[in-house]
């Protein structure tokens, strides 16, 4: 089961979360995202993407500038988190056309939908890039008509 | 792949980004912001500043639905970043209520994202829900949907599980799909309500959607996990899914890298792995598909894609859980090692995870790849050494083990986690105690662990090697050793026929007390517990060393004794280690006089001590023998509980008069008796005491308390006088009753004693019995005193300080019976007696007047006052000597008759006095 997902840049600054577990105060959410976000970045390209830290296990990938870091618990399968990244971020790249840091800050409402549309309760729920996008376009539609 | 993102994401940074038209200059100029910030400190400056300005519009009455989303994503931004924006939460209530899609979009998403540290928002968010999934709008529904799977709590279910049923039968698969993450959400709060609807989303297996299938699983690996019996049946359903996906007949937009609906066969492994596990039955139906769905994800192997891989590592896992199959475990353990021997660390990983797994079940899986998981500890990867250390830890056997161990320990000393250090090394020296099969490898990796980690071990290990080294043997073939490796005992063979001379124990022995000595030998400032074992091991076994004489090792612990480096705890060993050397050899070293000397002043008192010990033992040449025989660590000393020794004394003691000993049994029995009686006695004294310290003059007060305070005059004077001639001289008396004078409430004064002392004359009837009683006032006064000369009378003494113990009770039962006792009859000798005595001994009556009957706690007090007085009781008394010698000669020929009857004990107390007179 996924536990959060997590978007950082280099710097270590959130630039996208979504818990799936209830009960963490800000103040420990914080915490929390320092110190995986800080193990994250100091571990090398060769070295391989999973990290345990407390009972979590931790996925994370690079792309440039972001990292997507995946909390997950002992059972789940961590190459296909690490292949689940990389099909929320083509995902990402299918919608915004070259996603950029500040594509997912501008649009952050858009992220978070294709996240929820991709995962919920912590499980996978759809991969499939069709679907997904699907209802994103409505809302643009709805948003364009805005005045 | 993500080669080509990387560049893509480089050059598109903060270039041209995709801006949505609904995005207000005021919130482009806050990301831009957000984005130029480089370090915390800057973000969260700028975000406290965009708080502040939040709140100014939050104040606002009305705010345009637009701004209000606005607003939202601002705030949204500001949680994001670890900041408290719970002031402005209901502004993402108020826009979920808005009608127009995206704003109630907006809403639902800060709402759901605020509500993780509000809880209170559920409940206003509950009626909006409610609305929109019966809204005709599909996307409505659908993020009415979403919403409910963050939210929603146990008690909230029974409000939109209707709602949900229906929508699990909506024509859009999107809709359906929501519905049924919705009832995972609800299974996993409430399991018990949630399974009676099992039969609505069985249906969904065979949606024509198979993203609908595919969230319709995870309910059920939520069910295979809790309840696996009640979906059995289901086995076949599962299997069949998972060949229509492996077979291609997917659409292709479920492919992903070719390999089909890679996370729909991963979840349908978990539901079967955790159905088969320990059902011989259903893990035979799976066999086929799972070795099906190994075979398929081999080809994505070979093209070097992740998600072929994800799949075969999921296929080991299950293997991993299913009923034994040696085929299939044979074909998982060749799947590891591709994992193992991949370029990949991450495959690395996996495949060392997956092995950890496999060899509890299939200890061959490792056989073929041991060196390759070894040298995973050489690998930069920390978390992949890690993840190896534990593998090694469970494929150690008797023939790797030295191997093993030596891998383990070079990557300690690369270790900078003290925590993990620590556990490791333990961890390793119980593999060392499980696996090791040569007594000599344990003894030699034993102490390279604690050379290097000797901090970090916990000190039982001490205590196991010296058992081992004083019991265990080297000729393993000999003894009663169990299951050893043909191998193993060749080789200890071998090393036993060097020592034919020797049993194995010695022969062991022999071997470590070399190694140790030469380990103090060489002087390095090890940590302190090698050392203890160390001198432990040279003072015992010093006569048995080979390598070195028992002098070289002498000067050697010598030398280590006078180092900085030891502890002093150690210091204190090696002092004993030397003192058991000297006693076995018979040499003695000039230096040890010097150490003896430097330490007999040292600060440790352990090491003073031991300094002590030595210089007395040595000085014992005839029996050094006996206080430290040579090898005697397993010898038992056998100790005497009954101290048979000692009985010729106590029967001396209890001839001479000595009190029998009291069992602890007994006394308690004794002063549960006491306390019973001191109990009524202080219900009684309460009111006597009252009314006995509140007047010193007895004409005043009531009449029927004169008798009673003169029942107390009388026994104190009739003490008094029968006493005072053979007392002449003694102290003791006088002393004690001077120090009870100053009592609690003040100085009992001289006119009260006076005209009680005239109303004393009326009683008589109970004189006799009285005498008793006031030998025992006296003896317990006079021991205080005694136990000042205890030296020169030690039989007497005892008697003395028994017989009070024993009286003390008396005196209290009997002033106990007093108080009730009736007026006493007048008697006219007695008058004139005491008459005489009182105008001359007012002092020394008022001091041994007795109050009321004494509470416990009076009682306790008066003793410690008067052990603790003595001396100044005995000062002062000298002062009052003349005036009582005056009393003592007025009162000799009146109280000779009372003198006659006085016991024994009482004329050696009163001897006692005189002697110290």
């Amino acid at each position: 089961m996924i536990k959060f997902i997590l978007i950082v840049n280099k710097l270590g600054q959130t630039r996208l979360a979504q818990y799936y577990t209830t009960g963490l105060s800000i103040n420990k959410r914080v915490a929390l995202e320092n110190e995986i976000t800080r193990r994250c970045l100091s571990r090398k390209d060769k070295e391989c993407s999973f990290l345990e830290f407390r009972d979590l296990k931790v996925i994370y990938r690079r792309y440039a500038s972001l990292f997507f870091l995946v909390g997950v618990d002992e059972e789940e399968n961590e190459l296909g988190i690490l292949e689940f990244i990389h099909c929320l971020v083509e995902t990402l790249d299918k919608y915004f056309e070259n996603v950029c840091e500040l594509d997912l800050m501008f649009n952050i409402d858009k992220a978070y939908m294709i996240l929820d549309e991709m995962a919920l309760n912590g499980n996978i729920i759809e991969t499939n890039k069709k679907n997904i996008i699907a209802p994103l376009h409505i809302i643009d539609q709805v948003s364009k008509k805005l005045k | 792949m993500s080669q080509t993102y990387i560049n893509k994401l480089n050059y598109q940074d903060f270039v041209n980004p995709n801006k949505p038209n609904y995005i207000t200059k005021e919130f482009e100029k806050l990301i831009r912001e957000i984005g130029d910030c480089k370090s915390k400190l800057d973000e969260d400056r700028l975000i406290e500043q965009q708080i502040i300005k939040l709140k100014k519009f939050t104040k606002k009455k009305k705010i345009k639905p637009k701004q209000q989303s606005e607003l939202v994503l601002r705030l949204l931004f500001c949680q994001l970043l670890g900041h408290d924006v719970s002031f402005a939460h209901i502004l993402a209530i108020n826009s979920s209520q808005e009608s127009n899609l995206f704003y109630k979009f907006i809403g639902y998403l800060a709402a759901s994202i605020f509500i993780s540290t509000n809880e209170d928002l559920q409940l206003l968010m509950i009626n909006s829900i409610q609305k929109d999934l019966k809204s005709d709008n599909t996307l409505a529904v659908s993020i009415a949907l979403t919403t409910i799977t963050k939210i929603i709590t146990v008690d909230m279910i029974p409000a939109v599980l209707s709602n949900v049923l229906i929508l699990l039968k909506h024509q859009e698969p999107l809709i359906r799909k929501k519905a049924l993450t919705a009832m995972y959400t609800f299974l996993k709060q409430s399991p018990e309500s949630i399974l009676k609807h099992q039969k609505d989303f069985e249906l969904m297996l065979d949606d024509k959607d198979i993203s609908v299938t595919g969230v319709a699983l995870d309910l059920f690996l939520f069910i295979s996990k809790t309840k696996p019996k009640t979906i059995k049946h289901l086995v076949v359903s599962f299997v069949e899914i998972l060949n229509l996906i492996i077979s291609g007949k997917l659409p292709i937009e479920y492919d992903y890298r070719e390999i089909h609906a890679p996370w729909i066969q991963i979840k349908l492994l978990k539901i079967l792995s955790y159905l088969g596990q320990d059902d011989p039955n259903t893990s035979r139906e799976i066999y086929q598909v799972v070795q099906l769905v190994l075979k398929e994800s081999e080809i994505g192997f070979i093209n070097g894609i992740f998600a072929g891989h994800a799949i075969m590592h999921e296929c080991i896992k299950t293997i991993t859980k299913l009923y034994p199959s040696t085929k299939l475990l044979e074909l998982a353990s060749i799947a590891a090692g591709k994992f193992v021997t991949s370029y990949s660390n991450n495959l690395k990983y996996l495949g060392i995870t997956a092995l950890t797994d496999l060899v509890l079940v299939y200890p061959e899986a490792t056989n073929k790849h041991q060196i390759i998981i070894v040298d995973c500890l050489e690998d930069p990867d920390e978390t992949l050494k890690r993840k190896t250390i534990e593998l090694l830890f469970r494929i150690t056997n008797k023939s790797n083990i030295s191997f093993i161990v030596e891998k383990m320990l070079s990557y300690l000393k690369t270790q900078k986690d003290q925590k993990y250090k620590t556990s490791l090394v333990s961890r390793i020296l119980k593999l060392a105690e499980e696996h090791g099969t040569n007594i000599k490898w344990y003894i030699l990796t034993i102490n390279k662990i604690l050379q290097i980690f000797g901090d970090l071990v916990n000190h039982d290990i001490v205590y196991n090697i010296m058992k081992l080294i004083s019991e265990g043997s080297l000729l393993e073939d000999e003894e009663d050793e169990e299951d050893e490796d043909d191998e193993e005992e060749k080789e200890s063979g071998k090393e036993g026929s060097q020592l034919t001379k020797y049993d194995g124990n010695t022969a062991l022995k022999i071997f470590s007390v070399n190694i140790y000595a030469e380990i103090i030998s060489l002087k390095k400032p090890y940590p302190n517990i090698l050392y203890q074992i160390s001198l432990w091991v040279a003072g015992e076994y010093s006569y048995l060393c080979t390598n070195f004489t028992t002098e070289e090792i002498m000067v050697n612990v010598v030398d280590l004794i006078n180092a900085f480096y030891i502890s002093d705890e150690t210091r204190a060993m090696a002092i004993t280690a030397l003192t058991k050397m000297v006693s076995h050899s018979g040499k003695y070293l000039e230096q040890i006089d010097t150490i003896i000397q430097k330490y007999s002043t040292s600060r440790n008192t352990d090491i003073r001590q031991r300094c002590f010990e030595m210089k007395g033992i040595l000085q014992l040449p005839n029996i050094i023998d006996n206080i430290l025989p040579p090898d005697s660590i397993n010898t038992d000393i056998e100790i005497d509980t009954n101290l048979e020794f000692l009985n010729e004394f106590v029967e001396n003691s209890l001839k001479n008069g000595g009190k029998k000993y009291i069992s602890k049994e007994e006394r308690i029995k004794m002063e549960n008796e006491l306390q019973l009686g001191i109990n009524e006695n202080k219900k009684k004294s309460k009111e006597l005491r009252f009314e006995a310290y509140q007047s010193n003059n007895p004409q005043q007060s009531s009449t029927w308390r004169i008798p009673q305070q003169n029942i107390y005059e009388r026994e104190v004077n009739n003490n008094q006088i029968s006493n005072t001639i053979e007392i002449e001289n003694s102290i003791s008396l006088k002393v004690s009753g001077i120090s009870q004078r100053w009592t609690e409430t003040g100085y009992s004064g001289f006119k009260e004693n006076e005209n009680q002392n005239i109303e004393n004359k009326k009683e008589k009837g109970e004189e006799k019995n009285t005498n008793d009683n006031n030998q025992n006032n006296q003896n317990n006064n006079n021991n205080n005193n005694n136990n000042n000369q205890n030296d020169n009378n030690d039989n007497n003494n005892n008697q003395i300080n028994q017989n009070n113990n024993e009286k003390i009770l008396d005196v209290k039962s009997f002033r106990f019976n007093r108080i009730g006792s009736k007026e006493p009859i007048l008697e006219e000798e007695n008058k004139i007696q005491e008459k005489n005595l009182n105008n001359d001994n007012n002092n020394n009556i008022t001091t041994i007047k007795q109050k009321p009957p004494k509470t416990e706690e009076e009682l306790k007090r008066e003793k410690t006052v008067n052990a603790l007085f003595n001396g100044v009781g005995s000062v002062r008394t000298s002062r009052k000597k003349s005036k009582s010698q005056k009393v003592n000669l007025n009162s000799k020929h009146i109280t000779k008759n009372t003198i006659e009857k006085n016991n024994e004990k009482v004329e050696n107390l009163i001897d006692l006095g005189s002697e110290k007179n």
